[in-house]
């Protein structure tokens, strides 16, 4: 086992040592119905409201609902690199500051944010005649003042 | 088709007509007709009977299938007879209610669509007052979606999600601003969750959800009643998170083991009472994250039942405010967890002078007024460490964190802040909480039949009336008792007394000598223990123990709950100090620690469940206990677990974790082996796999020490028993009838399902010996004692399904 670790630790320490830009971290591998989010601690199932992020030593922050990310970080104030959300309809990653926002109550999020992140303009768009919202960019998303849908 | 059409038209025509000309009472009696609808009846197409019929009319619809999908658009009862299909041939929502009042009975829905996007359902409800009663939801997405749809009832239904990966299920059940819903006595399986958010002053009232993500998920919402309830093997129990004032009370939340595995949880909910609810064998009983989050609210976690879970109560840093009184805390694996690690504060553990009952309370109660002299602390100092680096976890059962704690008890220096004071620890448990099996209707009169009968067939009087009784018994549903004859003549062979007669294979009956027979002949002694004795503070757990166990033998420590098992085993491991002498191969534990464990395998009743892989542990073990991994991989093959290598030994299911608990206990090939309760957490597959490795062990000679309170692996695995009882050996014996002062019977009971755990408990809080096997129950009796279990079973409502009354034998 000794070799094994010894090369191991080697490889994590020249991994460590080669620093981590934001451009060379890769979004996480979520274990649907396994790996839990970061801010409310539910468990992550729907992929197309997933979010992360990451910190410049790649500390990897997941979440089920791209507003519990929005809330983390208010609350936590943590210093992250860079911030992925899923696209809504591929379920594929995307840098944050690339997507489209769709804000709707009719999206029914895991935890009722009604966040949903598009790759493009034209497919927010297709997704707002259906559902109805206001679209945004990240800038105006995230510096929006956010709070959870009121019960009645 | 037109046939029905020109019915139906001519329906409305007619109604019409009666409304303009009789405007009131005319057109009532109308509105309360009924229209059949069928496959051979001149209205057979539901659709159109729906569309057509006026308010208020009843469709009187017959067994057959119907295609989907269904808009009752217009307030309708809707009965079904004989199971009519409804069936959304895997298109969209199957059934929608968009009217208010419309009742719905009766009816198979199935097959809806796939789609999340746009919450594909069986029954979608977007109106206020709809009943949605006695139906099957089978094959659907989402099963009943309450949508703006208040004082609403579900009841009596049966709801079965998609076969999916639980991930991508939808909900079973979801509630979205519906106030005042009522869901009552459904059967919810294989779902995602049942969601209730949004909606205030939902009851939730005799449910039986099993197989989910979440059993129940409260968000947003306020005042609810959760009650009688039973909730099991999800992921997670009851989750309430960011509400108010929820009541949870007498439910069963056990076996509730995902990744997370609360029982029931409370994120930043405010008012919460949870009372008489027993929480089982969960991966954490209750969980409490910031809750309650106003000032001035307190939360109330009273007279539950909190046992047999990995941890009992799991809280964070921040939680405060909560009084957590009056609980019975038992034998959890970790009783009290910060998570994160942390101290915690304002929380209160007594409510008009009493505090919890905690099964590892080692004080006592000298004024005898039912609570503990000496206040209960818990200040593990290895479990304080975990609560901060999880991963430690894994040395639970390890010298080192043997060490750290005798370190400090030793040493106040070393000491840890307790995590848990409680200033009045009550010294017996609590009562049994209400939960469902208390609610049965029209059970005393089963029980107290069965007692009756029971007392006529002990009598000798039953004879005349054993026919006719038991065939009006059989036509009540309720199997015909056997009371087999009182062994005569040899003394207590199995077979000699019929018995054992589910035990008679070939191969046990040898066995069954070796049980007998003290020692194996002509082998040397491996462990010796001469006056043993323990005190738990001032309690004493062990009295002047004194045995042998020679190279290859199985031993097994058999007794009941409390007898002191476990305790002989934290005592030949050293994992506790005692008074009297150990030796193992000549070496005592207390002073050859090291070289002592070298030889032992050491099987724990539950592997720490962790998020390490497989194969990572292994090598870990395999390094620490000197042994070529080449040999240990061989090890995980033989066990065939090395398909799980990769795997988080969290993901492995009980059975796994207990072979895999098995395989590193075996690494270095160490001659004795020692387990713990090896099969208490595993189902009967899991637990025939487990003996089965067991036997070919103890058949390879190597010498193995167990205990169990499980008569048949005593049967199949052990060549002599030590019986225990009160921390006292009791003398192997085997009864006669003659020996009348002594004797005593074992009365065998059938529960229904789900009610053995429940009814040990209660058996053995009056005093009586129990063992447990799935549904079965084996309770020791005096011969004029032998109805009290029935009357027990039946204060509490659980039902005795059958039972048979036999001479105890041996032990």
């Amino acid at each position: 086992m000794r070799p094994r670790v010894l090369v191991l630790l080697g490889i994590l320490l020249f991994l460590a040592s080669c620093g981590q830009e934001s451009g060379q971290l890769k979004p996480p591998e979520i274990r649907y119905g396994r790996d839990t989010c970061a801010q409310c601690g539910m468990i992550i199932s729907d992929p197309r409201f997933a979010a992360a992020a990451a910190t410049g030593d790649g500390t990897m922050s997941i979440f089920d609902d791209i507003g519990d990310l929005l809330a983390y970080r208010k609350k936590n104030r943590p210093e992250w690199a860079v911030i992925w959300v899923h696209d809504y309809n591929t379920q594929e990653w995307l840098r944050a500051e690339d997507a489209w926002y769709l804000l709707s109550p009719a999206i029914h999020s895991p935890m009722g944010w009604g966040i949903a992140a598009f790759a493009s303009e034209e497919a927010a768009r297709a997704r707002q005649g259906e559902l109805g919202g206001e679209l945004l960019r990240w800038e105006e998303l995230s510096s929006r003042e956010l709070t959870l849908p009121a019960a009645h | 088709m037109t046939a029905m059409s020109g019915v139906a038209r001519l329906a409305a025509l007619a109604f019409t007509a009666i409304t303009v000309l009789f405007p009131t009472d005319a057109a009532n009696a109308w509105a309360q007709t009924t229209l059949t609808v069928c496959p051979g009846c001149p209205l057979n197409d539901l659709h159109t009977a729906v569309r057509q019929a006026p308010d208020g009319a009843t469709l009187d619809v017959r067994g057959g299938l119907y295609p989907g999908p269904l808009l009752i658009d217009r307030p309708l009862t809707l009965i079904g007879r004989d199971w009519p299909i409804i069936d959304g041939g895997g298109q969209g929502t199957v059934v929608t209610i968009s009217a208010p009042d419309v009742r719905f009975e009766g009816f198979v829905v199935r097959s809806s669509g796939s789609s999340h996007d746009r919450e594909d359902s069986g029954i979608r409800v977007q109106a206020p007052r709809a009943a949605i009663v006695r139906n099957q939801v089978l094959d659907a997405l989402f099963g009943i979606y309450l949508e703006n749809a208040p004082d609403s009832l579900v009841e009596h239904n049966l709801i079965v999600g998609k076969e999916l990966p639980e991930p991508v299920r939808g909900d079973g059940l979801k509630i979205w601003y519906s106030p005042r819903a009522q869901v009552l006595d459904n059967e919810l399986h294989d779902i995602r969750d049942a969601l209730v958010w949004y909606s205030d002053d939902t009851v939730v009232q005799g449910n039986h959800i099993s197989r989910a993500r979440y059993g129940l998920h409260f968000m947003y919402s306020q005042r609810s009643l959760v009650e009688r309830n039973v909730i099991e093997d999800n992921s997670v129990g009851i989750y309430l998170m960011y509400g108010a004032h929820q009541t949870v009370r007498f439910n069963v939340l056990q076996a509730n083991r995902g990744p997370s595995g609360y029982g029931l949880a409370l994120k930043e909910t405010d008012g919460v009472v949870a009372e008489q609810n027993l929480i089982h064998r969960n991966r954490v009983g209750i969980y409490i994250d910031n809750s309650p989050l106003s000032p001035d609210i307190e939360n109330r976690i009273i007279g539950n039942w909190i046992s047999y879970n990995d941890t009992g109560l799991l809280l964070t840093p921040a939680t405060r405010r909560n009084r957590i009184a009056g609980n019975t805390i038992l034998e959890n694996l970790e009783t009290v967890a910060v998570s994160g690690g942390g101290r915690l504060v304002d929380l209160e553990w007594v409510e008009d002078g009493r505090g919890n009952f905690w099964s590892d309370y080692a004080g006592y109660d000298a004024d005898r007024d039912g609570i503990g002299d000496l206040p209960y602390r818990d200040e593990p100092l290895f479990e304080s460490m975990t609560d901060r680096y999880p991963i430690l976890q894994f040395f639970r059962f390890s010298l080192a964190a043997t060490a750290i704690d005798l370190a400090a008890r030793a040493v106040p220096l070393f000491r840890p802040e307790p995590r848990v004071t409680d200033p009045a620890p009550l010294v017996a448990p609590g009562a049994w909480p209400a939960v469902p099996w208390w609610s049965g209707q029209a059970r005393w009169p089963h029980a107290l039949l069965a007692i009756g009968l029971l007392t006529l067939g002990a009598t000798g009087l039953a004879a005349p009336w054993h026919k006719r009784l038991f065939g009006r018994l059989g036509v009540m549903g309720i199997p015909a008792p056997t009371l087999r004859p009182a062994p005569t003549g040899e003394t207590g062979s199995p077979g000699a007394n019929g018995t054992r007669g589910k035990q008679s294979a070939p191969g046990v009956e040898l066995r069954r000598e070796a049980l007998l027979t003290p020692g194996a002949v002509g082998q040397p002694a491996v462990i010796e223990v001469e006056h043993l004795t323990k005190y738990y503070g001032k309690r004493l757990v062990l009295d002047d123990l004194s045995f042998v166990v020679h190279k290859g033998e199985a031993v097994a420590l058999w007794g009941p709950n409390g007898a002191g098992k476990t305790t002989v085993l934290r005592c030949l491991l050293g994992r506790t100090s005692y008074t009297g002498e150990i030796h193992i191969d000549g070496l005592s534990p207390n002073r050859d620690g090291a070289r002592v464990r070298s030889r032992i395998g050491y099987v724990p009743q539950q592997l720490p469940v962790l998020d390490l892989e497989v194969g990572d542990v292994l090598e870990l073990v395999a390094a620490l206990r000197g042994e070529p991994v080449e040999r240990s991989w061989e090890r995980l093959a033989s066990f065939d677990l090395d398909h799980t290598a990769s795997m988080p030994i969290r993901s492995l299911s009980g059975g796994m974790q207990q072979r895999l608990a098995l395989v590193l206990a075996l690494v270095g090939d160490p001659p004795i082996l020692f387990l713990d309760e090896p099969t208490a957490n595993l189902d009967a597959t899991s637990r025939e796999e487990l003996l089965r490795h067991l036997q070919a062990l103890r058949d390879g000679g190597r010498t193995i020490v167990f205990t169990s309170h499980r008569h048949e692996d005593v049967w199949r695995l052990a060549t002599r028993v030590i019986r225990l009882e009160y921390g006292r050996q009791a003398e192997p014996r085997v009864l006669t009838p003659a020996v009348s002062a002594e004797r005593r019977l074992a009365l065998s009971l059938k529960l229904e399902d789900g009610a053995a755990v429940a009814a040990s408990h209660l058996l053995q809080a009056h005093g009586f010996t129990v063992y447990r096997h799935d549904c079965l129950l084996r309770v020791l009796v005096e011969p004029d004692h032998k109805a009290e279990p029935f009357l027990l079973l039946g204060q509490v409502g659980i039902r005795v399904i059958d039972f048979s009354l036999e001479e105890a034998n041996a032990w």
